[in-house]
C-alpha cells in the first residue's frame, strides 16, 4: 500500500515538474516573446492586435533588461522571439547560432526626464552641483547609449561627463527603473528613453531633448530562435510588428518606426 | 523503505540541489575574482558594517519591546505583535515602496526629513533602514519567547521588592537569556546580509555607497556570471557560518 502511495506521489511529482505539457490543448500555441523592457507597453499593444489574426497563438511577453533576457536565452529559456535593445546581445546570440538573422523593428533617442520641482530646464543643467540623477548601469543598452552620449558632449565641453557623473545617486538595472526614480520623485533627473517618459498622466516630470548632434540613435533587432517549436508564429509575429499595423503601435508610443529614419 | 524516510530524503535532497550546484558550477579561479575585485571588497564591507549597525539598533530597541511584549498581555499588545512580524513576511518590493512612501522625498515624513536637511534615499543610511525594517521582526520574536520562558513568578517578585522595569530587564531577564538573545541578533544579522528587494527600491544602487553584495550579485550578472557566482559562494559560507554559530549558541543552553 504504501509504495502504490509512493508510486503515485512520484509520477504526481514528476508530471507537476513537467508543466503539464501534456495535456495542453493542441489549439494553443504559446508563443514564447523576450522583449526589452522598453518595449513592455507597445509590445503589449501588438500582442493583442496580433493574436486575432493569428489562429490560437497566444503571445507571452517576458521583458526584462536586454541583457538579463540573453542570459535567460543562453542558460536555455525557452523563448521563440527575442527583441533586444542593443547590437551586441543580439550578435552574442547569433555567435552561438542560437538565432536566424534578424530585422530591426524600430529605432529611439535618448532624452531627459527631470523633475518639474528641480531646477533642470535643459542639457546643460545635468552638470548643476548637488542635483542627483540617476542613471542606467553601463551594462544595459541604456547605459551604454548614455555614455555615448556624455562622451558626445564631453567633445564640445570638456569636464561635462565627470560633472554629471558627479552627482549620480544610483545606477538602475532597467531603464525603466530609472525613470520610475524620477516620477516617483527621489532622483531630480535622469537619461532614458524618449520613450520611457510618459506622454500623459498625472506625473511631475518633464522632458528635455538632447540635440541630434550629441544623440544616439538605437535600434531595436528582433529575431525568431533557431530552436523554436514554433518558429511559423514567431516570423510572423514578427512580420506583424514589421507591418503597418505594428509600426502604428510602437510610433504612438514614441518609438521611430523604421521607414521614418 | 519507509514513506517517511523517502519523503524526507526528497525533501532534504532538493533543499540540497541548488546549493551543492552552486559551489560545483563556480570555476575556482571565480572566487578569486569574486573576493579579490574592488567593487566586490566594497559591496562586502558595505553589507557587513551596515547588517552589523542594524542588528545593533534591531537589539537596542527591539530588546524592549520583546519585554513588553512578553510580559504584558493586552489587546493592544496582539495588535503591535502584527506590526512586529508583519515587515518580515511582506513581499521585499512592498517593503521597499512602503519604505518610501514613508522615507522618501515625497513620502510622509518627507517634509519633516527635508527640513532637517536629511535626504535618505539613495544613501547608506537607507540601506540600513531597510535591513531594519525586514528583518527586527526577526530578533523581537526570539527576544519575546525567550522572556517569556523566564517564570513570571522571578518579576513578580522582584517588582514586589521595588524593582523598576528597566532594571528588572538589564539585570534579570537579559542575562538570564543572552545567549538566546544574541543568537536572535544573529539571524536579524544574517536577514539584514541578504536584503534585496527593498533595497534595490529604496537605497539604488551604487558601488561603495549602498551597492551591498546582493546587488552587487544581481549587477554582476548582467555583466559577468563568474562574478556573480564567485560572491554567490562567499554569501553562502558566511551565511552557514553565521548560522553554525547561532546554532551553537542556542544548543548550549539548552
Amino acid at each position: 500500500m504504501a509504495k502504490r502511495l509512493m508510486l503515485f506521489l512520484a509520477v504526481a511529482f514528476g508530471i507537476g515538474l513537467t508543466g503539464c505539457t501534456a495535456s495542453a490543448d493542441q489549439q494553443r500555441t504559446d508563443l514564447s516573446v523576450f522583449i526589452a523592457s522598453s518595449l513592455n507597453q507597445p509590445m503589449e499593444e501588438i500582442a493583442k492586435a496580433f493574436e486575432p489574426t493569428a489562429n490560437g497563438v497566444k503571445v507571452i511577453l517576458n521583458a526584462a533588461g536586454s541583457q538579463t533576457l540573453r542570459m535567460q536565452i543562453e542558460q536555455g529559456a525557452d523563448a521563440d522571439v527575442f527583441i533586444s535593445a542593443d547590437e551586441r546581445h543580439m550578435d552574442a546570440l547569433l555567435y552561438k547560432g542560437l538565432a536566424d538573422t534578424p530585422s530591426v523593428i524600430a529605432y529611439n533617442r535618448m532624452a531627459i526626464i527631470a523633475d518639474k520641482s528641480a531646477d533642470i530646464k535643459e542639457w546643460h543643467d545635468l552638470a548643476k552641483k548637488g542635483i542627483k540623477i540617476a542613471l542606467a548601469h553601463t551594462d544595459v543598452p541604456a547605459g551604454q547609449y548614455t555614455i555615448d552620449v556624455l562622451d558626445a558632449i564631453e567633445q564640445d565641453q570638456p569636464g561635462f561627463k565627470q560633472m554629471v557623473l558627479n552627482n549620480v545617486v544610483t545606477y538602475e538595472m532597467s531603464v525603466k527603473d530609472v525613470a520610475q526614480k524620477v516620477l516617483m520623485g527621489e532622483a531630480d533627473a535622469g537619461i532614458v528613453y524618449v520613450t520611457d517618459i510618459p506622454l500623459t498622466g498625472d506625473h511631475q516630470a518633464r522632458l528635455i531633448d538632447i540635440p541630434n548632434k550629441y544623440n544616439i540613435t538605437s535600434q531595436y533587432l528582433a529575431v525568431a530562435m533557431k530552436d523554436s517549436k514554433h518558429s511559423d508564429a514567431a516570423k510572423s509575429f514578427i512580420e506583424f510588428i514589421l507591418s503597418d499595423d505594428g509600426q502604428k503601435i510602437l510610433k504612438r508610443y514614441g518609438f521611430t518606426p523604421i521607414s521614418e529614419n | 523503505m519507509r514513506p517517511i524516510y523517502v519523503f524526507a530524503a526528497l525533501m532534504v535532497s532538493f533543499l540540497m540541489m541548488p546549493l551543492v550546484s552552486l559551489l560545483a558550477k563556480t570555476p575556482i579561479h571565480a572566487y578569486s575574482i569574486g573576493i579579490l575585485s574592488s567593487p566586490a571588497m566594497a559591496a562586502f564591507r558595505l553589507s557587513f558594517l551596515s547588517s552589523t549597525v542594524s542588528a545593533a539598533i534591531i537589539f537596542i530597541l527591539g530588546t524592549p519591546l520583546a519585554y513588553c511584549l512578553a510580559v504584558k498581555k493586552s489587546r493592544l499588545h496582539r495588535m503591535v505583535e502584527l506590526v512586529v512580524e508583519l515587515p518580515a513576511v511582506l513581499p521585499p518590493a512592498v517593503a521597499g515602496i512602503a519604505l518610501l512612501m514613508a522615507f522618501g522625498r515625497q513620502g510622509t515624513m518627507g517634509a519633516v526629513l527635508s527640513a532637517m536637511n536629511m535626504n535618505i534615499p539613495f544613501t547608506a543610511l537607507a540601506v540600513i533602514i531597510a535591513q531594519i525594517f525586514v528583518s527586527a521582526g526577526y530578533y523581537i520574536k526570539a527576544a519575546r519567547s525567550a522572556f517569556e520562558s523566564i517564570e513570571p513568578a522571578i518579576r513578580e517578585e522582584s517588582l514586589s521588592i521595588g524593582a523598576n522595569e528597566w532594571v528588572m530587564l538589564t539585570t534579570i531577564y537579559m542575562p538570564m537569556v543572552v545567549k538566546t538573545l544574541i543568537s536572535g541578533c544573529m539571524s536579524a544579522w544574517s536577514r539584514a546580509i541578504g536584503e534585496f528587494g527593498a533595497t534595490m527600491i529604496f537605497a539604488g544602487n551604487l558601488v561603495g555607497k549602498t551597492r551591498t553584495m546582493p546587488l552587487a550579485i544581481y549587477t554582476a550578472m548582467q555583466s559577468n556570471m563568474n562574478t556573480a557566482l564567485g560572491l554567490s559562494v562567499i554569501m553562502l559560507m558566511v551565511s552557514a557560518i553565521v548560522l553554525l554559530l547561532s546554532r551553537q549558541l542556542t544548543h548550549s543552553v539548552s
